[in-house]
């Protein structure tokens, strides 16, 4: 083995991954973990609320960002978000959406900025442009409005005052 | 799986994994901290009574208490904005509202202009899926402001008439900015006449001048009036032929008709004379007081190039057009016409904004007391 520390991460699902020290420290919480002791040549870190597909793709993020760190996303997003991401991260979020939610908690549990920045700005550029009625299907929510408590509202907004 | 959310239908099905449903609030509403803020009022705050609560409103009035509304705490009573339902409700809600419309637009402009950068003069073109999706935006936001029906009577004729084209023909081939005649455009035409109101020497000759590339001078001819002409071509299907005059204060106390239809009026100051700024007001009531029919107002700041620290700041300007309750939320561009710098976004801006007004707001109907 060469001369670079590795971590060995546990999946949920109980997949081993090793991964260079200097990659995973991108991640808060290995990093406050392997602070604490670090006597072992390889520590075992279990991390035992993602499974292996979606910590599949964190190393993956990490193991590119480390070396090249992501630009910062304005908020709010100019356009779509194909339009301000460079071209790996565009690849890197083509992915099914149930594997982008785990990886949103993925990327929460571990406390990874970029990456947490990356994908939720990924579902707003999904909800931009979308009805309200749109969103509520996506997140399954029930309208509690009435239709008068809408009514009132939309006649209120004007765009300009009568005199 | 690659569908970035912009089909109508094949997205459909995308959205309706369950798991959204299991995202922690918190998560939730870091996503939507990327939307634009009309998106987070007008959609987000739709959704379910306690979207509106948890999401929308400490979202936006976080924004609003920290950069517009921070020294309004000692105003009447009447006029703070407190909950949501004030930004509908009460006329400082509603600047506010509006002003997030407006950037909105200028937002949608300037990402025309990024995408397109205009590699032959004064020309750019957008393909007919970027139009599909910027006129659809607009329509969505813009279709659930109201304009009163007695500001609007103009533009509800020109309406009727671009709606009919806008069937017409779907296959939307390009936008284009673009100072040449063509004639096959010219029925479809939407004319709209803007006019530049401001003090002397804050720079309006030549902010005119910026707009059809007539080289910046320091000293340019003084003219009593003048006028030039701009075409946007929004794919095949309208076209705003813009009027731009130039003339003093005093304009409408001549011939108000001239600027009939008046579709923007752009009160100009210059950033590094405070006194400037100080008679936008007047600019706005001269125009006010003759007010007929409803025009766009935008503040322009000119010299942006010559900014130093006691020029007038970008915050200073935006809490004026929202505070004050005359300016109903318009919105302030920073230009430089000796460096082209906004030119062109406060050209589009204005085109977007006018032309959205004009085909999608809603005008509801006169009240029964009309005939």
């Amino acid at each position: 083995m060469s001369e670079t520390k590795q971590v060995e991460l546990t999946s949920k699902d109980k997949v081993s991954f090793k991964v260079d020290r200097d990659v995973i420290l991108m991640s808060g919480l290995v990093k406050d973990m392997l602070e604490e002791g670090d006597e072992d040549e390889t520590p075992i870190i279990p991390i035992p609320n993602v499974d292996s597909k979606p910590l599949q793709k964190v190393i993956e993020y990490c193991q590119y960002h480390h070396k090249e760190p992501a630009q910062e996303i304005e908020k709010p997003l100019k356009g779509k978000i194909e339009d301000v991401i460079c071209d790996w991260d565009k690849k890197f979020l083509e992915i099914d959406q149930s594997l982008l939610i785990e990886l949103i908690m993925a990327a929460n549990y571990l406390n990874i900025k970029d990456l947490l920045d990356l994908t939720c700005a990924k579902v707003a550029s999904m909800i931009k442009g979308k009805s309200p009625e749109q969103i509520r299907e996506m997140f399954g929510i029930e309208n509690d409005f009435t239709p008068e408590e809408e009514a009132k509202i939309r006649e209120e907004n004007k765009w300009c005052e009568e005199a | 799986m690659e569908d970035d959310g912009t089909g109508s239908e094949s997205t459909k099905a995308n959205f309706l994994s369950p798991l959204y449903r299991e995202l922690p609030l918190e998560i939730i509403k870091e996503c939507f901290s990327f939307l634009d803020m009309i998106e987070i009022v007008l959609s987000i705050g739709f959704v379910c009574s306690e979207w509106r609560n948890t999401f929308a409103w400490p979202l936006i009035s976080h924004h609003m208490k920290e950069c517009w509304l921070y020294d309004c705490i000692h105003d009447d009573a009447n006029e703070q904005v407190n909950s949501f339902d004030d930004l509908f409700g009460k006329r400082l809600g509603r600047n506010c509202l509006r002003y997030m419309m407006r950037n909105f637009v200028f937002n949608l402009a300037q990402q025309v202009m990024r995408k397109h950068d205009a590699s032959e003069k004064g020309i750019f073109k957008l393909d007919s899926r970027d139009y599909l999706e910027y006129s659809q935006l607009l329509k969505l936001y813009f279709s659930k402001f109201n304009i009163p029906f007695t500001l609007i009577s103009q533009a509800k004729y020109q309406r009727s008439e671009i709606l009919g084209l806008e069937c017409n023909d779907p296959t939307v081939q390009s936008i284009r900015i673009s100072k040449k005649k063509n004639p096959k455009y010219e029925k479809n035409l939407f004319t709209h006449k803007a006019l530049i109101l401001g003090k002397q020497k804050t720079g309006k000759t030549n902010f005119l001048n910026s707009f059809s590339e007539v080289p910046f001078s320091d000293n340019p001819p003084y003219e009593e009036h003048s006028f030039k002409t701009k075409f946007l071509n929004f794919g095949e299907m309208f076209r705003v032929k813009s009027q731009i005059w130039e003339w003093n204060d005093k304009i409408f106390y001549y011939c108000p008709q001239l600027f009939d239809p008046l579709s923007a009026i752009f009160i100009t100051f210059d950033i590094t004379n405070r006194s400037s700024f100080d008679s936008i007001i007047q600019g706005l009531l001269a125009y006010r007081d003759n007010r007929k029919k409803y025009a766009e107002v935008v503040v322009i700041g000119l010299k942006s190039d010559l900014r130093d620290s006691n020029s007038v700041t970008r915050q200073e300007v935006e809490r004026v057009l929202i505070q004050q309750l005359l300016f109903e939320g318009s919105y302030y561009i920073e230009v430089s016409s000796k460096y082209r710098t906004n030119i062109d976004s406060a050209m589009w801006f204005t085109s977007l904004l006018v032309s959205s007004i004009h085909l999608f707001t809603n005008i509801p109907p006169p009240t029964s007391s009309a005939p």
